[in-house]
């Protein structure tokens, strides 16, 4: 960095942030994609005509057919509807399972990140274990023995995704905790309560909010996962991994009942990654003042 | 080194006995039921149902059951399925040849597409090359496998097959003669895609933080005093920037490795492969608990295996970590 490009001293950390962040073409670009893939899970479904399970003579129809937008599934489901209902599904089981996620692992992190010792030892070796048995299993088994009901899933993808969380946030703790101004907030005699509360925490903030973006891309990608092997959501509930799963038969002859819900599952989950990648830019701290 | 290699290979052993003790608790203990598999909706004769409990030692309680399975599991018996009577041992052996295939040149491919990418961008900044890799590392985040498999089917069998372009599909094999006969096309071709499919998940991953752990190493004093020193380009490259900036990319590569039954599971799903994955995922849902726990624990001990060498070959990558270890232990 020259000389020239100094921080303007009249920025807070906040309004530097808010700038860098819009500022960033692409995640502008991610934050308009992912607000209209939002209006359309809102209004979708009211404006379409049809319900998400309301079957129809229509079987198979192309885009734009008897007024279907979409066109219709193998079962004369208004394809478009469905998808909408999608985003609504997708993003409110991703949202749920980010916040416990993180309240998990805020909680755990914080403990074995703060204390260390065996508390750290204990919690450290324990997320070794469920680190190697791969995430399917987990959700196999808690979802054949429970049942795909909502809170199901949602407890299945929680089971899958809290580690991630404990251990950014374990180690996003212990490296605050060794720099020296909370060495300094220690030797005043600061309590350990107000060393958490007032100098730990919002220097982990940042970490967290990027982390927060990033487990609910994931959530969206693991619930998909899930209902296109069978052990997620089930039909009729019109998850969009469920539909692109009852697609694969139709791959040759209607692609676009494979496309069409493929393409709005990518585009939630890379709209949610791109702003997530310009909110790690934006709230770093080291690239201050620069584009 | 050698203490520090038996304390985590005793931590390793460890985390599989608990990894599998959870995985019996989760299977075993809750559901786990052979007579409802075998007779269906049909009730059968009290007598009947106990020869099948005792045949599958379910009859005695959990913790017998329990000592039983690691005692056969030291004599290498994983046990019988429950839908089938199949020894799990045998279903083991047909799905991990293929699964083994898949894997080994998935993981193949993602280090030399993650190298190459990771490399070029770093090298050349800001180039269109350099855009190019990172539109593309950051779209393939948002793509889960399922829906990239469906789309490499799509683009590689079903649009080739319609237009009539044989060369492109490659669910047909290629003529002899491309090979001049010398390698059979017909026995790798098909594994090609789906093993393209399993690399490109994390390939672009890793080669995103190749690129960014490259460009922090560079800005570093010994890269300046390398360069100053009058070495080549290519020298100080690959013998001071790479080994440097390797150290974050292993953690990936590791991590990667670990979750790349969850991206073998969907693609054997997808492409229909006969593996692993595959056979895991039926047998939990009809709740076969034998081979789930069977097939399970290779898969896992596999996890724990790749952790204990990534955590190795940082001691040979960085030789700093090898004295921090000696002083804390």
């Amino acid at each position: 960095m020259s000389m020239e490009e100094q921080i303007p001293v009249s920025l807070s950390y906040w309004q530097d942030v808010r700038k860098r962040f819009f500022g960033n073409k692409i995640s502008i670009v991610g934050l308009v994609i992912l607000v209209a893939l939002i209006l359309a899970g809102i209004i979708g479904p009211f404006i379409s005509g049809w319900k998400y399970d309301e079957l129809g003579s229509d079987i198979l129809v192309s885009p734009g057919v008897n007024g279907h937008w979409f066109g219709t599934d193998d079962l004369g489901r208004d394809v478009f509807t469905r998808v909408t209902f999608g985003i609504r599904l997708s993003l409110t089981v991703a949202i749920v399972v980010t916040t416990i996620s993180v309240l998990v692992g805020v909680t755990l992190g914080g403990i074995a990140g703060y204390f260390g010792g065996w508390v750290d030892t204990l919690i450290s070796r324990f997320i070794d274990t469920w680190q190697v048995i791969p995430f399917v299993l987990i959700g196999f088994a808690i979802i054949t023995v429970f049942g795909s009901s909502f809170w199901v899933i949602v407890a299945a993808l929680v089971f899958t995704g809290w580690y991630s969380t404990t251990r950014l946030f374990r180690a996003s703790v212990m490296q605050v905790k060794s720099l020296e101004y909370i060495e300094a907030a220690r030797a005043t005699g600061a309590t350990t309560k107000r060393i958490i509360l007032r100098h730990i925490g919002p220097n982990a903030i940042p970490p967290i909010i990027v982390v927060l973006a990033f487990s609910v891309a994931g959530a969206i990608l693991s619930e998909s996962v899930y209902a296109f092997l069978g052990v997620g959501f089930r039909e009729p509930t019109p998850s969009l991994g469920v539909m692109i799963s009852s697609s694969r038969n139709y791959l040759t002859d209607k692609p676009f009942v494979f496309f069409i819900p493929g393409s709005v599952l990518v585009l939630l989950t890379l709209s949610i990654v791109l702003i997530g990648d310009g909110l790690r830019d934006a709230l770093d701290p080291k690239l201050r003042g620069t584009k | 080194m050698f203490t520090y290699t038996i304390k985590r290979l005793l931590q390793s052993l460890l985390v599989v006995w608990a990894a599998v003790t959870l995985m019996f608790a989760l299977f075993f203990i809750i559901p786990g039921d052979p007579i409802s598999l075998k007779s269906g909706e049909k009730s059968l004769p009290p007598e009947i149902l106990d020869n099948i409990e005792r045949k599958y030692g379910l009859d005695k309680p959990t913790y017998v059951q329990y000592f039983r399975f690691w005692g056969n599991l030291f004599r290498g018996d994983l046990g019988y399925s429950y839908k089938n009577d199949k020894s799990v041992n045998t279903i083991l052996q047909d799905g991990l040849s293929t699964s083994a295939r898949l894997l080994f040149w998935g993981a193949l491919f993602q280090l030399i597409i993650a190298l190459a990418v990771g490399l070029t961008s770093a090298i050349k900044r800001g180039s269109l090359g350099d855009r190019l890799g990172t539109v593309f590392s950051v779209g393939i985040q948002g793509i889960p496998v399922f829906v990239s498999g469906l789309l490499a089917q799509y683009l590689f069998g079903v649009l080739p097959f319609q237009l009539g372009w044989d060369w492109l599909n490659f669910f047909k094999p290629w003529p002899q003669s491309w090979t001049l006969g010398v390698i059979p096309t017909d026995s790798w071709k098909g594994m090609i895609l789906p093993a393209l499919v399993v690399a490109v998940v994390d390939a672009a991953f890793i080669a995103r933080m190749l690129r960014s752990s490259l460009l922090e190493v560079l800005r570093a004093d010994y890269i300046r005093t390398a360069f100053a020193k009058g070495l080549s380009a290519r020298r100080v490259w690959l013998h001071h920037a790479l080994r440097n900036a390797l150290i974050p990319v292993v953690t990936v590569y590791g991590t990667s490795l670990i979750a790349i039954f969850g991206v073998a599971v969907q693609t054997e799903k997808v492409f229909s492969l006969p593996g692993m994955g595959s056979t895991i995922a039926d047998s939990a849902l009809s709740q076969d608990a034998p081979v789930v726990l069977g097939l399970a624990i290779v898969v896992i001990a596999f996890g724990a295996f790749v952790n204990l060498i990534v955590d190795l070959s940082y001691a040979l990558i960085d030789p700093r970590i090898k004295i921090d270890a000696k002083a804390v232990h």
